[in-house]
């Protein structure tokens, strides 16, 4: 049996003898006696309010939802797990994620079964995603758990460390510098009216970002603490290759090097940083 | 020029191919010679016809009647009129076509199947590396294994998924840099499936842009009968199925539930119904937490520890959906609450 996440150990609550203090426990079993037929059990882990409970219709089936810990439809069977026809236990999740549009899932990651949250750091503005999840074990894969589409919508310049789980938007005064191409041309020239041209694969750009370093708060205040300084600049110089994403959507692996803080007014305590980095393009994401 | 220091099967036709550099070329004549500089084929001096003009190609198909596993040379001789150029001499190999087959299953019954391609070659070419690709029923690459090395073209692909068709083909190249593509195999794969029956949960997290997706981990649970049971269909409504417990059974779940919760069921007490215990919450210390209802007092009661709460009189109603949670009970008749037994 799996239960994974559930409460197994006892209650912290205990009650007074005499008291009207109701005893507030956890339990590891349920049951349902007759003389009666029953349908549709749900356990939950949340105290559902009145009003959902009396707009539960009770012929609907239910669906398991991230709350649930156990859901028996009777469907001439007694499964109240969500997971049947196993013979091996889960090992591993495989997330995956395809564009509406197309119909070949991309494999994101694999992850143990203890793990329950994928976060995907490799989403493109402007996109309406499918992600799904495979649960495998030894020798079989489930049926793929799709989740609703979705539409990406982001807007600002992002660079991310997906190792890291680290993220740094930059959106105060930004700039962005000319996307420079890099190619592999050589003009040959040779005794015909025009040269020769050979041209290789390279193909990728450099280009920068200036911006003022720091995040707004809800005041519209200004955030631009030494640690998140020292931080960000820790990050753009650990030399990992990292994710940049820009305004139009567009998403690139890159390289940065050459940061530079410039402190605008010595002469203030209190005053904004302007950071600038460059950057390579090293892959594709 | 073509071929150019490469290798070809001579039991096929091969095509000559060369560009034309100058105003007009009227005649040709193609030689192949060993390296030794015997010839083995001489076509002569032959009309070009149509006549070729600059950066036009040259093409002649010789049926061969080469032999496999001989180096040659071949050389383009062209007149433009009177005015005649020959081609450098250019070397080429003649080697069989390499064959490349497997025994793929039709059905594959496991989400991993080890793959193995035989490759032959009547010179003994060795590989130099290959590739395999796996695609779907649409021809929608699901993956391309990197490069190998390797002598032995096997791999194990993990990740089928039961009920799916599948394709796959092999790319050689060998040491002579001959291409060779396996027949593409198109098999089946049927295993017993773990059902799942729940829906991920996927958010927009703008600040980060990206997308998170979350979701349950998997809970096995079967509920054991103590007595004896039956299913009853059509209940409610067509297709729909419930289960009939009969006097003085009861199911039992094996569920670990927290401190706050709530557990909903639908309840139909049969016409012989005589009270008695409903539903039970218990610990594995022996604490039951238990809702009922007392036949004699006429009343739900909530029986949680030593604390015991009778409800007011009232009738069984023929169908209700009881909702108990951690501190009190409600029982729903109609999507209204009909009685709540609270401390």
């Amino acid at each position: 049996m799996f239960l994974s996440g559930a409460f197994l150990g006892l209650s912290t609550f205990q009650s007074v003898e005499g008291s009207n203090i109701p005893l507030r426990h956890t339990y590891q079993k349920i049951r349902i006696y007759g003389n009666a037929t029953i349908d549709k059990l749900q356990i939950k882990n949340i105290e559902m309010s009145d009003e959902d409970l009396q707009n539960i219709i009770m012929t609907d089936n239910s669906i398991w939802d991230i709350n649930t810990l156990a859901m028996a439809e009777f469907e001439n069977d007694l499964i109240a797990g969500n997971i049947s026809n196993l013979i091996n236990p889960v090992t591993k999740w495989q997330v995956n994620r395809r564009e509406v549009s197309g119909s070949t899932f991309k494999v994101l990651d694999v992850v143990d079964v203890g793990v329950s949250e994928y976060i995907d750091y490799s989403a493109q503005h402007g996109k309406n995603y499918i992600y799904s999840l495979f649960a495998t074990s030894e020798n079989e894969q489930s049926e793929p758990l799709e989740c609703e589409e979705i539409e990406t919508d982001f807007f600002g310049y992002y660079l991310i460390s997906e190792e890291e789980g680290k993220v740094f938007k930059f959106d105060l005064n930004v700039q962005s510098g000319t996307k420079q191409y890099q190619e592999d041309v050589t003009i040959m020239d040779n005794y015909t009216e025009y040269p020769s041209i050979a041209m290789g694969r390279r193909k990728y750009f450099t280009s920068s970002i200036s911006c003022i370093c720091g995040t707004v708060d809800i005041n519209g205040q200004l955030q631009q603490s030494n640690v998140y300084v020292s931080e960000l600049r820790d990050f753009i110089l650990n030399s990992k290759n990292k994710i940049f994403k820009t305004r139009r959507g567009e998403i690139y692996k890159v390289f940065c090097s050459n940061y530079s803080e410039q402190q605008l007014d010595d002469g203030i305590k209190e005053q904004p940083i302007l950071v600038s980095f460059n950057l390579t393009e090293v892959g594709e994401v | 020029m073509s071929p150019n220091n490469i290798s070809i099967d001579a039991n096929l036709p091969i095509t000559f191919t060369a560009k034309i550099q100058g105003t007009v070329a009227t005649h040709y004549q193609l030689k192949i010679l060993t390296m030794a500089n015997v010839v083995v084929f001489d076509s002569t001096k032959l009309i070009l016809s149509p006549n070729l003009y600059q950066n036009d190609t040259f093409s002649y198909v010789l049926n061969s009647g080469l032999t496999n596993g001989i180096q040659y040379k071949w050389t383009l001789e062209i007149w433009s009129n009177t005015l005649s150029a020959i081609s450098r001499e250019t070397p080429f190999y003649c080697y069989a076509t390499p064959t490349l087959i497997s025994t793929v299953p039709e059905l594959i019954t496991s989400k991993k199947y080890t793959f193995q391609f035989a490759y032959t070659q009547a010179e003994n070419i060795p590989i130099n590396r290959w590739y395999m690709v796996f695609m779907d029923i649409f021809d929608n690459i699901i993956l391309q294994t990197p490069y190998s090395y390797s002598g032995n073209i096997s791999y194990e692909y993990d990740g089928f998924v039961s009920s799916q068709t599948y394709k796959i083909y092999t790319i050689v190249e060998n040491q002579m840099n001959v291409i060779t593509q396996s027949p593409i195999y198109t098999f089946n794969v049927s295993y017993s499936a773990p059902s799942i029956n729940f829906v991920p949960n996927v958010t927009l997290l703008e600040e980060l842009s990206a997308v998170k997706i979350n979701w349950s981990n998997p809970v096995q649970v079967n509920g054991v009968v103590t007595g004896t049971s039956s299913y009853v269909q059509d209940l409610f409504t067509q297709g729909n199925v419930g289960l009939k417990l009969n006097d003085a059974s009861y199911v039992e779940f094996n569920v670990g539930i927290p401190l706050n919760f709530t557990t909903i069921i639908d309840y139909i007490p049969d016409e012989t119904f005589t009270g008695g215990k409903i539903l039970e919450h218990i610990n594995d210390e022996g604490i039951t937490y238990e809702i009922g209802y007392d036949s004699v007092l006429g009343c739900f009661y909530y029986k949680n520890g030593i604390l015991i709460i009778n409800g007011v009189p009232k009738e069984l109603p023929p169908l209700f959906l009881i909702a108990v949670r951690s501190i009190d009970v409600l029982i729903i008749v109609n999507n209204q609450i009909y009685e709540r037994l609270t401390p």
